[in-house]
């Protein structure tokens, strides 16, 4: 099996195992992850407030990195 | 005849639009496919992103799934024996 970048992405949050729920719900790029909100950690099943926070902290960051590579 | 048996979508791989979801995880939204006529997989062949954000596909990972499963039963068919 081929090493997912969103597995990568997540393994680098400790949060590994949340990675075959992500792809089965079409978060398979980092692309689409930085559309991450509630509504979709909702229906990946990612519940616990903590690694809500951390996974929504990450989110912001890919998105703050689009911002400078943009600027 | 099997050539007859073909839909715009290939070679018939799904036979229900509930059977397609399935398979790719997005069974949740079986029901408001029919309810929103598309019913058959001719009709879903249509389907645009648009479409899907009318039927209340609101989560971009789920619109990615489904716009990319229509994607690849496209290009099978394009790349099948099947004339356009």
């Amino acid at each position: 099996m081929c090493t997912n970048i969103v597995y990568e992405w997540l393994k680098a949050l400790q949060l590994p195992q949340y990675a075959e729920s992500f792809v089965d719900n079409g978060y398979d790029d980092l692309e689409v992850c930085k559309q991450i909100g509630d509504p979709d950690l909702d229906a990946i099943g990612v519940l616990a407030p903590a690694h809500r926070r951390r996974i929504l902290e990450a989110v912001r960051r890919l998105r703050e990195q689009d911002a400078n590579a943009a600027g | 005849n099997l050539l007859a048996e073909h839909s715009p979508l290939g070679s018939g791989a799904y036979r229900s639009v509930g059977e397609w979801l399935e398979a790719i995880k997005m069974g949740r939204y079986t029901e408001i496919f029919m309810e929103n006529g598309y019913s058959s997989m001719d009709a879903v062949a249509q389907v645009t992103l648009e479409d899907l954000r009318r039927l209340g596909v609101t989560l971009v990972g789920h619109q990615k799934k489904i716009m990319n499963s229509l994607q690849e039963m496209k290009v099978q068919l394009v790349n099948g024996m099947v004339p356009l």
